[in-house]
């Protein structure tokens, strides 16, 4: 089977907004290798779900994209940033499939699921409505339907969350991608579904060699499933590496205050939240995003932004005094 | 603040262990959808919710948890008399409901508030901060009096009065979910109906809010009815918890008993899920 790597780097987005461009996301760089889980974590308002889209070349009109994202294991690599648009239309659904925050808005409210997931096959299989239909059933089957023929003639409205979420898998999956990306797709389920969602990823990984990167903003289950974490704050990397690594030794202290909140739900005080809200724009310091917030922040982090730092083991992080 | 009440009680325990005074009853409701003949499909009656009963007392804490379509929302719709009953009764301080006249029925919604999940959906984007708390307010009262109130809202929610002349799309999520805690608050509410009401934001605002919701229940004292599918949240803010699958309410105990020692097969499942 072929594989697909992608390769990030210094990918910025700015939208234009009043004639001023405001920045999203700035330099984030990440490889993305076979088979393997990038989890992006942060906070509500950090530029994950729009790194996503932008991948896909799907932001706003008002956006403006920087950098390179290389798709390698092609006859030719692509990059997704500067192909054009007939080569990105061959690369949505097919080479990349996403999987987007809400299942129900994603989908056609007037069409069954089984025509959907018809449409997001690869044209060899709905040539053959026989083949498809078996395809369609497989599909169902494999993210846990017991009755795929039911669920294919259902309309979305007729099902719940935790089922609408498993056909938007199959949606992302049916034109074969080997990237899937996955925007927060466990957000609204409960914890079974939950668990169900993130088995079904490392069947994908195993069965077909596909490379998930997944959306979350719950850091224990990133640190358990995922392979790779990028900590995201404020449209920059805060920090990334192998999941393992960051779970046992944090260098900035944003992963580390993530980490301590989701600790205190489970102390007899209750949670503890990061202090204050993330500041609007026009109310930052020129130095790192995070120093309104960070416990350790001195001077110069409110002044000077912090250089990108590499450690061992692609371990990098953003921040003038890293933890020891 | 002059009308703030006097809290029921310190904590929940004593609370229970003392006069427990009934708020709300649920008594054997049963709800029924009938779905429409649409795009060529038949009719049918989906039965969202089945004998479903409880108690809840003032000044406690009931969550009620389960997967989606579990029936957690129609169980609030029920209660803020949204959606009609097939059958059972829902007692507010001893009367039903649905035997409210019109007056009743807006004193009630008064005192029974919900805060829903998405908070871009319940503020009307064309309403500054200001007109949506005023809104909520009793329009007997001066006008002196309206603006004291939504300064002390405010406060309470701990939003400074400068987002007042903002709209809600200048607002950041957290700061929109305090604005609708804030108009609940506005009406004098007994009773917060949280159906999901911080289950989509990141945890450390989760964090933030549940902090927030435990202050303004013991200034206020309120009685919370919280809906969620998220254990984790469940297990700061709750005294009791229902268990709700496919319409029913398969289990409903104090918070250690459900987390500690759960009967249901389906209570365990969802306890050890909730652990990865």
């Amino acid at each position: 089977m072929d594989h697909l790597t992608l390769e990030v780097r210094n990918l910025s987005l700015f939208i234009q907004s009043e004639g001023v461009d405001k920045t999203i996301f700035e330099e984030v760089s990440f490889n993305f290798s076979a088979s393997s889980l990038l989890a992006i974590v942060g906070e509500s308002g950090g530029g994950k779900s729009l790194l996503c889209k932008s991948l896909l070349r799907l932001t706003p009109g008002n956006a403006r994209l920087s950098g390179s994202a290389v798709l390698s294991g092609l006859p030719t690599p692509i990059d997704l940033i500067s192909c054009s648009e007939s080569e990105m239309e061959s690369i949505r659904g097919r080479r990349i499939g996403m999987i987007f925050q809400e299942p129900a808005s994603s989908m056609n409210p007037v069409m069954t699921c089984g025509k959907q997931i018809f449409d997001a096959l690869p044209k060899n299989v709905r040539s053959d409505k026989l083949l498809a239909r078996r395809r369609i059933a497989e599909l169902l089957e494999f993210v846990g339907f017991k009755e795929p023929n039911r669920i294919a003639r259902s309309y979305p409205h007729e099902l719940s969350g935790g089922m609408l979420q498993k056909v938007a898998t199959v949606l992302a999956i049916a034109g074969e991608p080997l990237i899937l990306i996955a925007d927060e797709p466990s957000t609204a389920l409960d914890a079974i579904n939950r668990f169900e969602l993130m088995e079904l990823f490392q069947r994908l990984r195993k069965e077909f060699g596909m490379s998930i990167l997944w959306v979350t903003h719950e850091l224990r289950s990133a640190l358990t499933y995922a392979d790779e974490l990028l900590v995201l704050y404020d449209g920059n990397m805060m920090e990334s590496g192998k999941a393992a690594e960051i779970a046992e030794h944090p260098k900035h202290p944003y992963t580390k205050a993530l980490m301590d909140v989701e600790k205190s739900f489970r102390e007899p005080d209750g949670p503890r939240p990061i202090p204050e809200e993330i500041l609007p724009a026009e109310n930052r310091s020129a130095g790192c995003v995070f120093a309104g917030r960070c416990e350790f922040a001195k001077p110069i982090c409110r002044i000077e932004r912090p250089k990108w730092e590499s450690g061992e083991n692609r371990h990098g992080w953003r921040c003038h005094f890293p933890l020891k | 603040m002059s009308w703030i009440r006097k809290p029921a009680s310190g904590n929940y325990k004593m609370i229970m262990n003392s006069d427990c005074e009934k708020l709300l009853d649920v008594k054997e409701l049963t709800v029924r959808y009938g779905q429409r003949k649409t795009f060529g499909l038949r009719e049918k009656t989906v039965v969202a919710l089945n004998n479903v009963s409880f108690l809840i007392h003032r000044g406690e804490t009931l969550a009620l948890v389960g997967e989606t379509g579990s029936g957690k929302s129609t169980i609030a719709m029920s209660i803020l008399h949204f959606v009609a009953r097939h059958s059972g009764e829902i007692l507010y301080r001893g009367k039903n409901i649905w035997k409210y006249k019109r007056g009743e029925l807006r004193a009630y919604h008064r005192k029974v508030q919900p805060v829903f999940q998405n908070a871009d959906e319940s503020l009307n984007p064309r309403l500054k901060v200001r007109s949506t708390l005023l809104d909520a307010l009793d329009p007997a009262l001066s006008s002196e009096e309206k603006n004291r109130r939504i300064i002390e809202c405010l406060s309470a929610v701990q939003l400074n009065e400068n987002v007042l002349s903002r709209f809600p799309h200048q607002l950041s999520g957290g700061q929109k979910q305090r604005v609708c805690i804030a108009r609940a608050l506005a009406t004098e509410s007994e009773m917060l109906i949280l159906d999901e009401a911080i289950s989509s934001q990141d945890l450390s605002l989760q964090a933030h809010l549940l902090k927030l919701l435990s202050e303004l229940k013991q200034k206020f004292s309120l009685t919370y009815l919280y809906i969620s599918h998220d254990l984790e949240t469940v297990r700061v803010i709750a005294d009791r918890v229902g268990i709700l699958k496919d319409g029913r309410l398969i289990e409903i105990g104090d918070k250690d008993e459900i987390f500690n020692s759960p009967k249901e097969s389906y209570t365990q499942l969802l306890l050890e899920r909730s652990r990865f």
